[in-house]
């Protein structure tokens, strides 16, 4: 239950920026299919880093002469239904340029982790940017992405087992994040009926060069409109 | 709604939270918040200026007594779980008739961080070797290491033969690729849904592990679980101080070519180590206990086998009076033979 306290705080924070950004942005979707007033239920699994499961919600909408799109999703870590270890994101996408098939898009997420381990409960809030391209067809898509994800501040109770066998005097409370991560990634995807099918893969590293493990993540998904 | 109101309501919470970062806020990287400060942080800690480096050190008993140096596991662990067999059991102690030298070896434990290019194991001998000619410029001495600690002292026995009068070698891990390749795929428990596992995977997008402290913290994930046949105990576990999380990523790193083979031997040259080595394993790990290390004594020209029973990889945290007792009797056949020789 202790776990439980130290994680809504977390998740309400995330909603309420949710509320103030009106964002979203599941990047696995086919642009060519978004359109103004368009729902879409989400779902995924994958590794993304730990073995993942999400649902979200995303709608388009109408932007200048174009089509956004928003949307919310919530993952968690599904190993041993571990329920500590939680993401929600919340984005906005817009395609910026296209030319028949082709699209220059970009994303851009405020994001918000929870994780219990044995050395720590911590909650971390961040964003990503990302410019994606690719060609999309009604039926089909495929493309590519570079972002980039920083974790801006983030809190952090240590655990009894750590300050009984490790380090006594460890400081809990708010710290600043202090690297990001480079993405990229390559996508593709079709639609059976009226689902999409989509599968992402990614690189990853630190921005300071370091590599992360696992260096490659993953997820397929399905959406479906409604 | 407008695209003004979008930027701006994705802008503003951005901007808040950027700015909140500049004030008030810890910083992972000060010595004391994560992890403990190393001994370039704290003058307070003991240390050693030696072969261009600053080493966490300590040593008990009396200066002018043979030299035992101390090889703590990893590698980029520390010295901390090792102090119990300074202590005395059934009226002995191994500081009643010798010096002990414990220390933490090149960015491991409490000593001076380094970047990767001073992190191989040449430079880890190096060190070793300046020790041993700081503490015992006359006389070999005698080893006694801890998992990577008994393979960092066969490689050092490799290197200098002449510098080392015995060792103890508490479970080491792999002595050669050879051994390496026997028990690769068990060492670590790598099941995608250990929580473990997932949660080391987890952790890492929330605090990202690209400078010391960082790393050393999150490095201690896992060490509870992530070798479960290795039957450690978890309460009270094996003390540490800090971990080297960069130390034990080059180490393993340089044992391994690009394709992730193992390529290192520290056995090449054992030929030349003639005196007695004693291996010391656990009754109950699975994966480097007693089966693993019968077949690794044989890469010593004389070695001694023998079995704490009743527990795992930590025998000597768990065990402290019977593996000080063994290591005594050790020392006496090496007393005997040496008595013989002369």
């Amino acid at each position: 239950m202790k776990r439980f306290t130290k994680t809504w705080p977390a998740l309400a924070l995330a909603a309420l920026w949710t509320i103030l950004a009106s964002p979203a942005g599941a990047q696995v979707v086919n642009l060519a299919r978004i359109e103004p007033g368009n729902s879409r239920f989400v779902t995924s699994v994958g590794l993304d880093p730990a073995v993942l499961t999400t649902v979200g919600y995303a709608r388009g909408f109408g932007l200048g002469s174009g089509t956004a799109m928003w949307g919310l999703d919530l993952g968690m870590a599904v190993a041993e239904a571990d329920v500590e270890d939680l993401r929600l994101r919340a984005g906005l996408q817009t395609t910026l340029i296209q030319e028949g098939g082709w699209r220059i898009a970009a994303s851009g997420r405020l994001i918000a982790r929870s994780t219990s381990n044995s050395i720590y409960d911590g909650q971390g809030f961040g964003a990503d940017l990302t410019m994606l391209t690719g060609f999309y067809r009604r039926g089909w898509f495929m493309a590519g992405s570079v972002g980039y994800e920083r974790t801006f501040v983030m809190h952090l109770e240590h655990s009894d087992w750590y300050r009984d066998n490790i380090y006594a005097d460890a400081v809990d409370g708010w710290y600043s994040g202090e690297s990001g991560i480079l993405r990229g990634a390559l996508a593709a995807g079709f639609t059976v009926g009226v689902v999409e099918v989509a599968t992402r893969v990614e690189w990853r590293r630190l921005d300071g060069g370091e590599p992360l493990d696992p260096p490659f993540v993953g997820e397929l998904s399905f959406s479906v409109p409604f | 709604m407008s695209t003004l109101k979008w930027m701006t309501s994705l802008a503003l919470p951005l901007l808040l939270v950027v700015t909140s970062g500049c004030s008030g806020l810890l910083d992972p990287e000060d010595p004391g918040n994560l992890v403990p400060g190393t001994v370039d942080d704290d003058p307070t800690l003991p240390a050693i200026e030696i072969a261009g480096t600053r080493l966490h050190l300590q040593t008990i008993g009396d200066p002018s007594d043979p030299v035992i140096v101390f090889l703590h596991g990893g590698p980029g662990g520390d010295y901390r779980s090792m102090l119990v067999l300074a202590e005395s059991y059934d009226g002995f102690s191994l500081a009643d008739e010798h010096l002990l030298v414990f220390w933490d070896q090149r960015g491991s434990g409490l000593s001076r961080r380094h970047d990767k290019e001073s992190l191989t194991i040449g430079r880890f001998v190096a060190d070793l070797a300046a020790l041993v000619d700081r503490f015992s410029p006359d006389a070999p001495v005698l080893l006694i290491g801890d998992s990577w600690g008994g393979m960092f002292a066969t490689e050092f026995i490799n290197q200098h033969p002449d510098r080392v009068r015995g060792a103890t070698l508490m479970e080491p891990g792999p002595l050669s690729h050879e051994f390496f390749d026997l028990i690769k795929d068990d060492l670590i428990d790598m099941d995608m849904g250990a929580e473990w596992l997932n949660d080391w995977t987890w952790s890492q997008e929330i605090l990202s592990p690209d400078e010391h402290a960082r790393m050393d913290y999150q490095r201690c994930l896992g060490l509870q679980d992530s070798q479960p046949r290795f039957h450690i105990q978890k309460d009270p576990a094996a003390p540490i101080w800090r971990l080297g999380a960069l130390a034990n990523r080059c180490i393993e790193d340089e044992g391994m070519d690009n394709d992730g083979n193992a390529i290192f031997d520290f056995t090449a040259n054992l030929a030349a180590f003639d005196t007695e080595v004693l291996f010391l394993a656990s009754g109950l790990n699975e994966i480097i206990g007693r089966d693993f290390q019968a077949r690794q004594r044989a890469v010593y020209p004389s070695a001694t086998l023998e079995i704490v029973e009743g527990c795992g990889h930590d025998f000597h945290w768990v065990k402290p009076a019977e593996t000080v007792s063994r290591i005594r009797n050790y020392i006496d056949r090496l007393n005997s033979r040496e008595t013989e020789g002369e």
